[in-house]
């Protein structure tokens, strides 16, 4: 359970958020929505512990996030920015890298083994021998979800993570996700850019206006003039073949 | 039928990955020691393999000539080569991670140069010592530590700049390699306009530390660049996880519990300490600390638990390699070490920047 309570956030001065107050049960995934320049990254990194906000308290699981030492955090909290430029290193060692909170010098059997575990889950065992330079973008973003769930984490926090992704790709990954957070009873927050996309796999969303304002409900509730206000796009909300979907008018 | 699903589950490429590199290991250490007993063995006094290893079991105490060869003039040489190397691609090998550009060095980073600025104000500046050309080789330094100090300040002053630079305007480690290359001509500079001011003889012994010489070195030498050697070889190796998290940017080492700051500047300053020890008391020694890493990067990729130790052995390898070709390409002159690495380092890079495709 991710407790968020009266946080602000801000970028060189200004107000991006003012006063979350926002509890996510283990198993949820939120999609973090706004315009550029609202704050979502900057919200993402801020639960990361990678930005300090300007007030406001965040507790995973009755802790706050902030009294945890480095690795004890990263035992807890993955994070994915939003780019990623690949090391020369193999899919293997790329996912295996998620065990660094929890290895002191050698990775042991049970570390290999839950590497393992994650490669098949994410359907990339074949490719646990090619370089991660090598990838497509969605075998890329697959190997750093995968590393992301090495860690083992009870909160992750995806910024973008479908951005540059073909379509064919966006579903898989986002499908993946959705179905991790679900049988690992993660907490999830994904920055979307895309509404369809939050509409089809998310449970909740967070609404970023930009002006220090914010929406937050079950995915269901969104409407078009919450839309309307924080995009400044009229859109309508629809249905077609079984998912419902907002068009810009 | 689960034996073989557990032999291909995707840990054996992990497991065939590790004894690749141990044995790529193994072969760098093997070449070392080849080279090691073919060097110890060649000068104006040839020796057979077998009386180089009769006379290194012998002990430093036997009499025969094979002894005193072999113990006081040949292996302090080699030993120096041998830490020297290792204490410079060490450097290099780490300065090139945390700054994430393949172009850092001791003496890209201005590390090497501002070291031997250091010895040379000791010499002129503070009349630590002159060269006296009585014979080939005599080089009458008064105040030895003197000018090791005063190199050693110079180095770190250059590194704790560049740092300060950094912590100050908040570059972007890519940059950082602009302001090294900009010290390290402030040094440059600086190390002319001392010499140009001073007598010949004490110009004489300035040059002994603008271009690297193993001729300097003696036990005391060795045992001190050993001394700082390896407790940093371990410290620096034992970094090897976090510096694979840096790999793949800030934010991501930061994700993984890595503390960013705080690794660049403590694997910084060891990188400085290493690079301006062995140009105290060698002298500038270029190419190594670039090359070095390269070369291991070529063989077993970039995790850091492998090529930093790695990188050592190749940069010993590198060095005593350039130095045994300094010594016999037109013997009995002995070219000083830092020009045969250069001379060998500048083709070795760009064959290898070729063949990268120029990535």
């Amino acid at each position: 359970m991710l407790r968020i309570e009266a946080l602000s956030i801000g970028h060189g001065g200004r107000t991006l958020l003012r006063g979350l107050e926002l509890e996510l049960p283990a198993g949820a995934l939120l999609a973090v929505l706004g315009p550029n320049g609202a704050g979502k990254s900057t919200l993402i990194r801020t639960l990361a512990q990678l930005h300090p906000p300007q007030g406001g308290r965040v507790q995973l699981d009755g802790t706050p996030l902030d009294r945890l030492e480095r690795s004890a955090r990263a035992r807890q909290v993955a994070y994915l920015p939003q780019q990623s430029r690949p090391a020369a290193v193999t899919v293997y060692e790329a996912v295996l890298l998620g065990r660094v909170p929890h290895l002191r010098w050698q990775a042991g059997e049970g570390d290999l083994a839950l590497v393992d575990d994650i490669l098949d889950h994410l359907g990339l065992a074949a490719l646990a021998a090619r370089r991660c330079t090598e990838l497509s973008g969605g075998e890329l973003q697959k190997v750093l979800i995968g590393r992301a769930l090495a860690q083992d984490p009870r909160l992750l926090l995806l910024d973008e993570p479908v951005n540059h992704l073909d379509l064919a790709n966006r579903l898989e990954v986002l499908a993946l996700v959705q179905r991790t957070a679900r049988e690992r009873d993660l907490v999830t927050l994904v920055v979307l850019h895309d509404l369809n996309l939050a509409l089809r796999f998310a449970d909740r969303f967070l609404l970023l206006d930009g002006d220090g304002g914010h929406r937050t409900g079950d995915m269901t509730a969104l409407t078009p003039e919450q839309i309307e206000q924080a995009y400044r796009v009229a859109v309508v909300r629809g249905e077609l073949a079984g998912h419902p979907l907002f068009v810009p008018i | 039928m689960d034996a073989t699903v557990l032999t291909s589950a995707p840990r054996a490429s992990f497991h065939h990955q590790a004894r690749r590199r141990l044995l790529a290991g193994l072969i760098l250490l093997l070449v070392l020691v080849v080279l090691m007993v073919y060097a110890l063995g060649q000068g104006s006094y040839p020796l057979p393999p077998m009386m180089v290893l009769e006379a290194l079991a012998g002990g430093p105490a036997a009499t025969d000539p094979a002894a005193h060869v072999i113990w006081s003039i040949r292996l302090p040489r080699l030993l120096a080569a041998l830490l020297a190397g290792m204490s410079l691609a060490l450097a290099g090998a780490v300065m090139q991670s945390v700054l994430r550009n393949p172009l850092a060095s001791p003496m890209t980073l201005g590390v090497s140069q501002g070291a031997a600025f250091g010895a040379t104000c000791a010499i002129v500046l503070l009349g630590a010592g002159e060269l006296n050309r009585l014979g080939p080789e005599t080089v009458v330094v008064e105040q030895p530590y003197l000018v090791v100090g005063a190199a050693l300040v110079g180095g770190l002053c250059t590194a704790a700049a560049i740092l300060l630079i950094a912590l100050l305007r908040q570059l972007r480690p890519e940059a950082l390699v602009l302001a090294g290359i900009a010290l390290g001509a402030f040094s440059s500079a600086g190390t002319m306009l001392v010499q140009y001011f001073a007598s010949d003889t004490q110009a004489a012994a300035t040059l002994f530390w603008t271009f690297g010489d193993l001729g300097k070195a003696g036990w005391r030498e060795v045992g001190w660049l050993a001394l700082v050697l390896a407790p940093l070889l371990v410290l620096l190796t034992r970094t090897g996880w976090q510096l694979n998290a840096m790999a793949w940017g800030e934010d991501s080492a930061r994700a993984l519990g890595v503390a960013v700051a705080r690794l660049r500047l403590t694997v910084l300053a060891a990188g400085a300490v290493l690079a301006a020890v062995s140009t105290a008391f060698l002298g500038v020694i270029g190419f190594v600390g670039l090359i070095a890493p390269h070369l291991v990067r070529l063989i077993i990729g970039v995790d850091h638990r492998y090529l930093l130790p790695y990188a050592a052995l190749a940069g010993a390898i590198v060095l005593l390699g350039a130095d045994t070709l300094g010594r016999l390409i037109i013997a009995p002159v002995v070219l000083p070490v830092g020009a045969v690495t250069a001379m060998l380092g500048a083709p070795l890079l760009l064959v290898l920047l070729l063949r990268r495709g120029g990535r």
